[in-house]
Formats: structure tokens, sequence, C-alpha cells
């Protein structure tokens, strides 16, 4: 009786739970706490900590290779490159290029802030991660979760979940991370300074905008065609006027369903032997280092922009350049109205927030055509 | 050590090409499309 006891409990989850799988139990249930309690960036860390608790069950074999239903959907969803091209075909349906177009040369912020991800790259490299890892944790410098995800599937799988949680989790400190290194790298005048009011854009010229940029960006950077050819296409839904059963799909339907289907198999890579290692917390201050070199090498770039224009720039713009869309615009307008409360920069600050989603794809893409 | 130095450059460099290419772009779109509505506005007028 006693023997068949001992037989039946062998055969839980009980008998084989570890240590390590209990501290991911903590790690999962802090990431629902954030995004229940603190609203951090709920529509992905909640999924994501649900599937990192699910991961660590044990026996549950949920990420048993062609078994697991999650590994199914971490298969087909993201290794087959689906999910992130999806979730930029809403993200191009909800994204007006209208600021970028009608103020140009804010375009060379959002390249100014992808410094930061090669800077990264380079140091993570010399830190001892090899090239394709350094890249996957340098990328987390633009703030784009599903770029991040899309290169780390590819690069990296086995910081596909470090990766994505450190660039969500950063993109949610947003507000807390770039103030200080904005003030720090500007006078009081420079935060004072006034735009020059926006031309009108026609509609022409936004329709034209998403395909002449697929163009341009797929011709010249080829590996990032899946994620540039949805994001414009989905911002030609937009444009046009004339498929709007479509873009609304793309903005709502569609990209809630997928968001479900990429967190929780995101969280679901993270079991405890690949988490639980000395070099996740490195990539976590590298993700911090990634992010705060970005919003500095975007400021230092509108600064350096000044110089050689009649029409000054806001240097503040400069840190709009990393991705979090609209989170850093916000912070640009924040900051601005403390120097000046009739200076209002948000309008302005869109058009390198947008700027930088392009960068980051092109910067992806290059890591890919170079170390694929 | 050497690999990483070219990525970095030409990543960089890169980033800066492609937009670039897009500001060009950008700018000709928008001088075509005043020139073409000038254009209509001295043939009506």
């Amino acid at each position: 009786m006693m023997e068949l006891f001992t037989r039946l409990f062998q055969t839980t989850g009980l008998f084989h739970l570890t240590p390590g799988m209990v501290i991911m139990w903590l790690i999962g249930l802090t990431l629902i706490y954030l995004a229940v309690k603190k609203e951090y960036e709920p529509l992905l860390l909640l999924p994501i900590g649900f599937g990192i608790i699910l991961v660590n069950l044990p026996f549950a074999g949920l990420m048993t290779p062609e078994e697991g239903l999650l590994w199914k959907f971490y298969q087909y969803g993201i290794h087959w490159e689906i999910i992130p091209p999806v979730i930029f075909l809403g993200l191009g349906a909800l994204t007006d290029f209208g600021p970028l177009i009608a103020n140009p040369r804010l375009i060379f912020l959002g390249a100014g802030a992808q410094a930061g991800v090669y800077i990264t790259f380079f140091v993570a490299n010399a830190m001892g991660f090899d090239i394709r890892e350094a890249a996957t944790i340098g990328i987390i410098g633009g703030a784009d979760g599903p770029t991040t995800i899309f290169l780390a599937s590819k690069m990296a799988p086995q910081l596909l979940g470090v990766c994505a949680v450190a660039a969500y989790s950063y993109m949610a400190l947003v507000p807390i991370i770039q103030p200080p290194v904005m003030k720090l790298m500007t006078t009081e005048a420079e935060r004072k300074i006034r735009m020059k009011k926006s031309r009108k854009v026609k509609k022409l010229e936004k329709i034209l905008f998403p395909l002449i940029s697929t163009f341009v960006i797929i011709l010249l950077v080829p590996a990032s065609a899946p994620l540039i050819s949805m994001f414009m296409l989905g911002n030609l839904f937009r444009e046009s006027g004339v498929v709007e059963r479509l873009n609304n799909a793309a903005q709502n339907e569609l990209m809630n369903i997928v968001t479900i289907f990429l967190g929780v198999p995101v969280g679901a890579t993270m079991n405890a032997e690949n988490f639980l290692q000395p070099k996740v917390i490195f990539i976590f201050v590298l993700g911090l280092f990634a992010f705060i070199i970005s919003t500095m090498t975007g400021v230092l770039l509108a600064k350096l922009i000044n110089l050689f224009s009649k029409t000054k720039i806001n240097p503040l713009l400069g840190a709009a350049g990393v991705s979090a869309v609209p989170m850093a615009a916000r912070v640009v307008h924040k900051v601005g109205i403390e120097a000046d409360k009739k200076n209002y920069l948000l309008m302005y600050a869109m058009g390198p927030n947008v700027a930088g989603v392009i960068g980051t794809v092109i910067a992806a893409g290059i890591f890919l055509t170079l170390l694929g | 050590m050497s690999n990483s130095i070219t990525v970095f450059i030409s990543g960089i460099v890169g980033v800066f090409f492609g937009m670039a290419f897009l500001y060009i772009s950008m700018k000709t779109t928008a001088l075509v499309i005043d020139r073409l509505e000038k254009g209509k506005e001295e043939k009506q007028s």
C-alpha cells in the first residue's frame, strides 16, 4: 500500500519540483503583478508571466518538441516568422507618418538612436557574449519588442525570453529611464527651443510614403523585408482610406489575437535551466545600458544637426528616436513642458518616434545580413 | 573582435544610409507633388 502511494507520488509534478522552478514561478508572478498592479506593458508582460509559470510546471510538457501546445505556438508563430510581422501589420495600421513627412529631417534622429544598438552590441561582444547573442542584446536598445523577438528567434533563440522581457520591461520604464538622461544631455535653453510650425501633409504623400519606403528599405536591406513589408502594408491600409475593414481588423482583432499567441510562448522559452544563469543579469544590465546610450546618441545627433542648421531642432526630440511608440514621444513632451509650459513637442516627437521603428527594423536587417 | 568592429561600423553606416535614402525620397515626393499641383493650378487659371 505504502509502495503504491510512493509510486503514485513519484508520478506527480510535486516530486520533480526543483528550487529553480519555484524561483521561476516567482519571476512569472512578479511579471503578472507588474502588469496587473502597475500596468507595465500588461498586454505582453501578463501572458509572458503566465507562460513562464506554465513551462516551469514539471511534466506539463507544454514545450516538448513536436508535441507541446506552447511549442507549437512557438514553432509556427515565432520560429516561422509569422507573429512578429503580423504585429507589425497592426502597428503600421496604427501609425501616422504625418509628423515625419512634415519634418523629414527628423528621420535622422530615428537613425541616431540606433547607434545605441550597435554600441551595446560591441560592448556585449567584448564582454564575452558570442557575436549573434551580442546582436540580440544590442537590439533591446531599439526599444521595439516585436523586432527584438524577431531577431532573437533567428540569432539566439536561447535568449529570446530574457531579451523580450528586458525590452518590454524597459519600454514600460521609459518615463523613468529617459528624463534624467535627457536633462543631463541638454541645457535649459536647449529644452526651451520651439519647433517651427509643421506644414500640412497631403493625403497623396501619406499614401505614397509606405509604398516608397517599402521599395527603398527592402532594396537596401532585403533581410528587413518580413517586418517592413507588413508595417508598410498596414500603413497603406490606414492611409488609403478604402479598406477600412482591413485597417480596423489589422489594428484591433488581428493584433490582439497574435499578441496572445506571442506572449505565452515567449514566456515559455524561459525554463529554469535557461534563465537562472549569471549571464541573464548581464543581459538586463546591458539592455538598460542600450536604452540609455540610444537616448544619449539621439539627443547628441539633434545637437549636431543644430550646429549646421539655421532652423533649430529641440534636442529633446532625439530621445524619441528609440522606438517605444508613443511612450518616448510623450516623455519628450513632458520634459519639454517642464522647461517651457507652452512648448508642445508631442506632435514633433512622433516624427523621430516612428522613424525609430523603421531604424530598428533596418538595424535588425543589417544584423541578419551580416551575421544571419 | 575585428568581425564585431566590421558589424559595428557597417551597422551604423547602413542605418544612416537607409534613412538618408528615405529622407531624399520624402523630399522628392513632396517636391514632385507640389510641382504637379502648381501645374494644375496654372492650367486652371
